[in-house]
């Protein structure tokens, strides 16, 4: 017990700390980037837009890709990238990258989802109106969506740090990390039990959190 | 002299799928005039949603031309499209406004869409919502009005960068019939005071009889006719156009009635000034028939009346034949009716 109490000590609030960079590293560039790929999956598949199957195959096939790869074997295959972008292929900041290049794909097939679920009706007048596509991206498409990219955000967060804790293994950190580390290879029951708990209720907090926001915004 | 406002040139719309290609419009050819209203009609299936979509190319046709105000816009893409398209105002059967902003905020989108200064929005804004009388919702979500008020937003919206044309699809389908007379009502309001040239299309004949002040019939992707509506519904030519007009038209034999060997039943129609004669009480006085109205009823299409009875004609074959002969000469159809 004591001996739980100490290493959570030492090593709870370095792996919380180590967490929450990784997740908002990734989910930064998910939320910048996924909603860009999202976006561009969406304008060039619907024929009111700017349908252009062209290149919503190749968004396709990129985002399929990622997206079918083990994220063990993602990490592994991006080691060299990681080595350019960041200098380094240990630590949270490079344990980053392969997280961002998951949840980006992961995000943009989400998003996509959120706004493919806008009603075509409300997408035909707007068009109609003579509306520019931006003006109909920014106070249409965006708009009727909000609830569902708010959802598709909580998803990606959720599963961002349930990916995190895989990150450790080259070298990340992070609270998965520190489960697997002491909990596991040491037998620290303790610990493993604290940081399940911890990273339940991150999930939980998180999950009301955006159901209550994107019900704020269904109209 | 009214000019051409739409005309429609040969379009075909093609749609492939799996199976094949359905030929969801072929070969219509329509001219529409500037300020008539402009009705399309059929059976669900026939095409009407599509073609009314090819006028401001929400719908691409496969082939041929459409022309808005003499200019062929077929070919437009961009903001030359967008232009046009600013001209021509659209209202849907299920209105489709934006269900995350205000009444307000949905009629302000067509004028950010065309480019007004922020500033000059809210004057705009409220001066539409006064012409549809809903400026008391501004601040409103669309959740809260009832089926009517969205559409009236709708019309605000469809109304706010001046158009010279408004599409109307289904645009009553989805309401009750006091609430469908009253768009029908505004949309009449706002074709006189506005100039505004309308097209509407609708299954619903009630509505068309009261709006249009032409009709073309839809079947299967063709235009099978097109008459202004007091002869489309007097005279139907199309088997088609006699289907649909019939649900309204019409007066079915009571089947209780009982039947003579020695009279006849007929149905009766009489149109424009001569629905006024008194043509029954002629044949009574004339000929020795006894003649008793069994069922009968007056519609008014554009104003002008049309009329239908169902009268029985008792006495001698002489008699009746000789009155048959002369309700014949004297009406506009006279029918005999053999099955009750």
């Amino acid at each position: 017990m004591e001996q739980t109490i100490n290493i959570l000590k030492q090593y709870l609030g370095k792996a919380m700390g180590e967490t929450a960079q990784m997740v908002s590293i990734a989910m930064v560039a998910s939320l910048l980037l996924g909603t860009l790929i999202g976006l561009i999956l969406y304008v060039t598949e619907t024929p009111l837009l700017v349908q252009n199957k062209f290149v919503n195959r190749i968004a396709g096939v990129v985002v399929n890709v990622i997206r079918s790869v083990p994220f063990v074997i993602l990490l592994v295959v991006l080691i060299p990238l990681t080595k350019i972008i960041t200098g380094t292929t240990i630590g949270p900041i490079a344990a980053s990258v392969p997280l961002s290049f998951s949840a980006i794909a992961f995000h943009a097939r989400l998003v996509e989802g959120a706004f493919t679920d806008v009603d075509t009706g409300v997408l035909e007048s707007a068009i109609a109106s003579g509306a520019p596509l931006h003006l109909v991206l920014s106070d249409v498409v965006f708009v009727e969506s909000l609830p569902g990219l708010i959802r598709a955000i909580t998803v990606t967060f959720v599963s961002l740090v349930g990916y995190s804790a895989m990150a450790g293994i080259v070298g990340g950190g992070g609270i998965g990390d520190l489960a697997i580390q002491f909990g596991y290879y040491r037998y620290e029951t303790g610990v493993m039990a604290v940081t399940v708990i911890l990273l339940v209720v991150i999930v939980q907090i998180a999950q009301v959190i955006g159901d209550k926001v994107a019900a704020h915004f269904m109209r | 002299m009214p000019r051409p406002v739409i005309e429609l040139k040969d379009i075909n719309v093609n749609f492939s799928h799996a199976g094949g290609t359905l030929h969801a419009v072929s070969h219509v050819d329509l001219t529409i005039m500037e300020n008539e209203i402009f009705g399309i009609v059929g059976p669900s299936g026939a095409g009407k949603s599509t073609l009314v979509r090819v006028i401001n190319l929400l719908q691409q046709p496969t082939s041929g031309q459409v022309i808005i105000d003499g200019q062929d816009i077929t070919s437009l893409r961009g903001s030359a499209l967008s232009q046009v398209r600013r001209r021509i105002g659209m209202i849907f059967q299920h209105f489709n406004l934006i269900g995350g902003a205000t009444i307000a905020k949905n009629v302000a989108f067509n004028l950010k869409a065309a480019g007004w200064k922020s500033s000059d929005i809210p004057a705009r804004v409220s001066e539409l919502l006064e012409l549809v009388g809903l400026q008391d919702k501004s601040d409103v979500d669309p959740s809260q009005l009832s089926g009517g008020q969205k559409q009236r937003v709708a019309i605000a919206r469809a109304l706010a960068n001046n158009p010279s044309i408004l599409l109307c699809d289904e645009a009553t389908s989805a309401l009750d019939p006091e609430t469908a007379e009253e768009i029908v009502t505004i949309l009449q309001d706002i074709n006189r005071k506005m100039h505004l040239t309308i097209v509407f299309i609708t299954h619903q004949m009630d509505i068309a009889r009261k709006l249009f002040g032409r009709i073309a019939v839809m079947e299967k992707g063709s235009v099978v006719e097109v008459n202004d509506t007091y002869t489309l519904f007097t005279e139907p030519q199309h088997e088609s156009a006699k289907k649909l007009v019939a649900r309204v038209m019409d007066i079915g034999v009571p089947p209780e009635l009982q039947r003579h060997p020695d009279e006849i039943l007929l149905k009766i129609s009489y149109v424009g000034e001569r629905a006024y004669d008194p043509v029954i009480s002629t044949v009574i006085k004339t000929y020795d028939v006894d003649l008793s109205i069994i069922h009968g009823k007056i519609e008014y299409i554009d104003n002008k009346p049309f009329g239908i009875l169902l009268v029985t004609l008792h006495g001698s074959k002489e008699a009746r034949d000789a009155a048959l002969a002369y309700l014949q000469a004297h009406t506009h159809h006279v029918e005999e009716v053999s099955e009750g």
